[in-house]
């Protein structure tokens, strides 16, 4: 075994470093070019320029309220759309009557590609929630969906246990769907999470005014800030990486009675 | 038989409740002026602005220009997606040098790419082009390389022993075998392209479907944004549909080629 986990090691060290071969390529290419001056510096700023744009925009503050801003809209819209996503997954999927009834209006309104809404909310005009309405909109799908699927899979002996016991309706919900769903709904909610931090830039790009990093973005773009949009970049991408790590940590954590499922089966 | 047939005739009465009482409601509500026309319009009056952007032919040319840039930002983008994630999953070496890569651009949220894309490429159709084809290109590579890379051994110890080509190789087994995979990455890959394309539209053109939805939105006509939200999502599921029943097709054909 010892051999083994050492050469596992090798080989681990070995991937990561081929998995670095490419950026660092790049890089070095990036750094000559921009020392070289080949390429024109309003649209390859070089990498000292970014970091020195990156201490600008940290040091008077911008970059952090933008940045909360925009995480702070992302929850709202995805706490609205998630939780009216529960509970219509959980409806259709304990109804039939209710399935048959909006499941066809959800799939309509579903085929509507997102952007598209941020028009009419405009038009609505409701300032900051028009905002979050629109990530809640892309926020509530996935949920449906996901704990539409999770309640419809429920197994059937377990609602015949539940029968066997003279269950409420509502000890039914609690104690045999709630449980036995919630982890489809938990893939869901990281699909919608993922979903409301895209739309969180696209929201402060097509509806300006609120701030917000997309925002930030957008008035580097206005001012040729190529540095600082590399910068903004970089931040959403490591905001977006670090909620999909989160809820990815938590999918994982509360999978472990999905395990034992699958293994009773 | 026919039991079965009343309970289909029912599932779709019962489907049509919802949209019908919208309809009536808010025919009601703007027939009694109960909320500014600015922000609710009778459904008869959409229809009127679907038939006259119609006949004035209008609506089409609008349609033809946004397609014309999904397919292009599609094809290259899901053309290159196949490429790579073909190349990654049949060489492991490639995929330890480009995956952590990819992983780390596919990290920013899509519209996120629009500032940067606009400084590099302006706002003309080059720009909307390679933004659409980022959308069409992480779901096809990620589907092609776990297409082929699910592909069973057994099969590629058959192929071996048959001593066929790589050609042969890709062209009898790792791509059949792949398609429902490729066809998901299709599915994805497209829906994203025309999720972008309307997003595309919306802050930077004269035409096409996104603008004539911002255009009605300029001109305060809630029923032109109408239009153009329905006719969105009509085509958007059209393409779906399409897509899905010449999987149903390809599949089928190819089903009994591999129970040989």
């Amino acid at each position: 075994m010892p051999v083994l986990s050492i050469k596992g090691n090798k080989t681990k060290i070995l991937a990561v470093l081929e998995g670095l071969l490419l950026p660092v390529i790049i890089i070095v290419a990036w750094l000559i070019f921009s020392t070289l001056n080949i390429l024109p510096k309003n649209f390859f700023p070089s990498p000292k320029e970014v970091i020195n744009g990156f201490y600008e925009v940290l040091s008077d503050g911008t970059f952090i309220d933008n940045l909360g801003i925009s995480v702070i809209r992302v929850l709202k819209g995805f706490l609205l759309g998630s939780t009216t996503g529960f509970v219509i997954g959980i409806t259709l999927g304990m109804s039939r009557f209710l399935e048959k009834l909006i499941t066809p209006v959800f799939n309509a309104i579903r085929q509507v590609p997102l952007p598209a809404w941020a028009p009419l909310l405009v038009l609505v005009s409701l300032g900051e929630m028009s905002r979050v309405l629109f990530i809640a909109i892309g926020a509530c799908y996935p949920v449906v969906l996901n704990t539409f699927e999770g309640v419809k899979n429920v197994r059937s002996d377990y609602i015949e246990v539940g029968k066997v016991f003279r269950f409420s309706r509502v000890q039914r919900f609690f104690k045999i769907i709630l449980p036995s769903s919630f982890p489809a709904t938990l893939t869901g909610l990281r699909l919608s999470l993922s979903i409301s931090w895209m739309l969180v830039v696209a929201a402060e790009i097509f509806m300006t005014s609120g701030g917000g990093i997309g925002e930030m973005m957008w008035s580097c773009r206005e001012d040729s800030r190529m540095d600082l949009v590399v910068v903004c970049i970089i931040g959403i991408a490591l905001i977006g990486f670090i909620m999909n790590f989160i809820m990815q940590k938590m999918e994982m954590f509360f999978s472990f009675w999905r395990v034992t499922l699958k293994q009773s089966r | 038989m026919n039991n079965n047939k009343v309970a289909q005739v029912k599932t779709i009465a019962i489907g049509l409740i919802v949209p019908m009482l919208l309809v009536v409601g808010l025919e009601i509500i703007c027939k009694l002026e109960i909320l500014p026309a600015q922000i609710v319009v009778a459904p008869h009056k959409v229809l009127i602005t679907f038939f006259e952007l119609i006949s004035t032919g209008e609506l089409l040319d609008h349609l033809r220009i946004s397609m014309f840039r999904v397919l292009t930002g599609f094809v290259l983008g899901a053309t290159l997606g196949f490429l790579l994630g073909t190349v990654m999953a049949l060489s492991a070496r490639s995929e330890r040098v480009i995956a952590p890569l990819l992983s780390a651009v596919s990290q920013v949220p899509l519209f996120g790419w629009i500032p940067l894309l606009m400084l590099w490429f302006g706002i003309g159709e080059t720009f909307k082009v390679v933004f659409i084809s980022f959308g069409a290109f992480f779901p096809m590579l990620i589907n092609t390389f776990e297409g082929i890379h699910g592909v069973p051994k057994s099969y590629l110890e058959v192929a071996r022993a048959f001593e066929f080509s790589t050609i042969k190789l890709l062209h009898k087994v790792l791509l059949p075998s792949a398609l429902p995979s490729l066809f998901t990455g299709i599915k994805l890959a497209l829906g994203m392209s025309w999720m972008l394309v309307v997003g595309a539209e919306l802050i930077a053109a004269g035409e096409g479907v996104g603008y004539l939805i911002v255009w009605g939105r300029q001109l305060f006509q809630m029923d032109i944004v109408f239009v153009g939200i329905a006719v969105v999502g009509f085509i958007g599921y059209l393409m779906f549909l399409t897509l899905t029943s010449l999987e149903v097709s390809l599949v089928r054909w190819h089903r009994p080629t591999s129970k040989k």
